[in-house]
């Protein structure tokens, strides 16, 4: 997915400073299948309903420091598997800042985004145009440019996609045809 | 103009050879990388393509793969995912690989001299920045980043701005590193170091043992640092060549290196520090959280899991007891660690005192017991967010993080309290 070239909208889902990546993936329900139960108890620690009403697309805005804590990649991944499309923060821990790139979820560091938003809103992140709306309210804060070694990471699908690459260049492949899908 | 710790490391390791200031974006070749949780690196290849796990490793004696983080294997996936590392480790000539001893990587890394002063360092977990406390660059990624390192050898990293940290004083006999990390949480907030490098320099950095300074630099990433180095010397070298390192080449800050923020804390001022529920800033000093009930009690950890943190506790237990209703765990830090404790008999002495004592590595601060929404507890390892004990159904239980003299006299009352008479200061 190259989710940087598209607009997004959504409902957001606002949280509070530091949000560690305990709450993001911390365990506790125990479900069948390991991403099952990742996507259940994904901020269940401070918002028991997010995971039963959170909807494919939505964006989560939060404040300072958001994923602090643990190196765990899950907690990128857990919020895919909640569908959340975009993440919007005040300021974010450094880990999970690499580990949004890696996994290819934009992340977007906009001062201000908890004033802007109120939970519940309908925003539209249009990172082609470098602007975050709510349209709720109408109001509006820009968004920075992203590193073009960043973009790029997105543009290829995540870090996998660019070890792959590297591989490849270097001759090394998979050792039988990869099925396409 | 001159250059700071992590300038210096990271002009050393640029690929393209150009010297760095903060703020530049680079590709920096790394002198050391540590795997843990290596099924979930493996299925990452897997899913590229590779059914047998990574195709090559950038150098066979720079990666070091650890089996610590779940030891026993009881689940079918831990036994597996150890079964697996060792075939790989065998097929890709790993040198550095240990699976047949229960630890935190973190420790093994000290233990065993993986990691040397100077170096550039990463590793699958956070903690990684705790080998600052010996003079090398360290630090947490996760672990795509950590597969693509693992076959190239290199990442990319932004040269961070430097907060030099001055800590005044003798720290001597106390306070302990753990409340004066606290305490700079507490007064500057969790994320006071975001993306940036620490310094932790001035005379109670020097008076400071290895343990006190490891305790620091583990918990640099808790106030958001990258790196969180202490400087080089006799205690690092007496430390650093006791383990039969290779050599290394320290790095030292130069004289006019700029730093971004300057912070000065007198440590024979702070005394003993707690940190409340939810947060590592939510720092008080002791007394504000004395009478608190506790049901548990936790000693280990790579924040606290080391001999000196355990003579603490069997110090202050010799001749007492863990109060009545109590559940006092302690986890050498590795085997290495829990040799000496049993050598010196601080084993014994918490034995009889009532102490569970548990076998080394990072169980401590996932199990031994979740602690329930109704429960408290005081704890001498790494973090207190919610439900850090038992995950999103216990996200009410609550966890007060503090030094092992604090944890020991908590667990000795029953309740929290000032350690000072129990540890005769």
């Amino acid at each position: 997915m190259s989710n940087l070239t598209t607009a997004h909208r959504g409902r957001a889902w606002k949280f509070g400073d530091s949000v560690d990546t305990n709450q993001l993936a911390g365990g506790g329900l125990v479900a069948e299948t390991m991403n099952e139960t990742l996507r259940i108890n994904c901020l269940r620690g401070l918002r028991p309903d997010f995971t039963e009403h959170v909807a494919e697309g939505d964006i989560l805005v939060a404040g300072k420091n958001f994923g602090c804590g643990s190196s765990r990649q899950t907690a990128v991944e857990a919020l895919q598997l909640c569908g959340v499309s975009v993440t919007l923060v005040e300021s974010v821990a450094r880990i999970h800042r690499r580990n949004s790139i890696a996994l290819a979820l934009p992340l977007f560091v906009v001062p201000g985004i908890t004033e802007l938003v109120n939970d519940g809103d309908e925003i539209v992140v249009d990172y082609p145009n470098r602007v975050v709306r709510d349209l709720t309210t109408g109001a509006g804060l820009p968004l920075a440019t992203l590193p073009p070694s960043v973009e790029q990471i997105y543009e290829a699908g995540g870090l996998l996609q660019v070890i792959g690459a590297r591989l490849a260049q270097e001759g090394i492949t998979p050792p039988r045809p990869q099925r396409a899908g | 103009m001159g250059q700071t710790m992590a300038e210096k490391v990271l002009s050393r390791q640029n690929i393209t050879g150009e010297p760095v200031h903060a703020g530049d974006v680079i590709d920096a070749k790394l002198d050391g990388l540590m795997v843990i949780t290596y099924g979930k690196v493996r299925a990452l290849y897997r899913k590229l393509g590779f059914p047998d796990g990574p195709p090559k490793v950038f150098d066979t004696d720079r990666v070091f793969l650890l089996n610590d983080h779940v030891q026993p294997g009881i689940k079918l996936e831990v036994a597996q995912q150890a079964y697996d590392s060792k075939l790989d480790a065998n097929r890709l000539d790993i040198t550095n690989f240990r699976d047949s001893e229960m630890g935190i990587c973190h420790q093994m890394m000290l233990d065993y001299g993986y990691v040397r002063p100077g170096e550039l360092v990463v590793g699958n977990d956070s903690h990684t920045i705790s080998y600052g406390a010996i003079n090398a660059a360290s630090t947490g990624m996760g672990n795509t980043e950590i597969a693509y390192a693992l076959a190239f050898g290199e990442l990319f990293f932004s040269v961070p701005e430097t907060i030099k940290v001055v800590l005044r004083g003798s720290a001597r006999p106390y306070p302990f590193g753990k409340d004066v990390i606290l305490y700079l949480a507490g007064q500057y907030g969790d994320s006071f170091a975001q993306d940036k490098s620490l310094e932790f320099v001035g005379s109670a950095a020097d008076a400071m043992d290895i343990t006190s300074r490891l305790t620091i630099a583990d918990h640099a990433v808790e106030v958001g640092a990258k790196f969180g180095f202490f400087r080089a010397d006799d205690k690092t070298r007496e430390f650093v060549d006791a383990r039969g390192i290779r050599p290394y080449q320290t790095v030292e800050a130069d004289p006019d290196a700029e730093y971004g923020q300057t912070v000065e804390v007198d440590v024979d001022d702070i005394g003993f520090q707690v940190a409340k529920p939810f947060r590592f800033d939510n720092v008080v000093p002791v007394g504000e959280t004395s009478g608190v009930r506790i049901d548990q009690a936790r000693i280990g950890s790579c924040a606290n899991g080391r001999f000196e943190d355990i003579e603490i506790a069997a110090r202050m237990l010799r001749g007492r007891k863990v109060a009545k209703g109590v559940k006092f765990y302690i986890a050498p830090a590795s085997q290495t660690v829990y040799l000496e404790c049993v050598r010196a008999g601080l084993i014994e002495t918490l034995l009889e005192a009532g102490v569970q004592v548990q076998q080394p590595g990072c169980g401590i601060c996932q199990t031994p017991q979740i602690v329930l929404n109704e429960e408290v507890c005081i704890t001498a390892t790494t973090r207190n967010y919610r439900g850090r004990f038992g995950g999103a159904t216990s996200s009410e239980a609550q966890v007060y993080l503090a030094s092992p003299a604090t944890v020991t006299a908590a667990a000795i009352a029953g309740e929290i309290t000032d350690p000072s008479e129990l540890l005769n200061v």
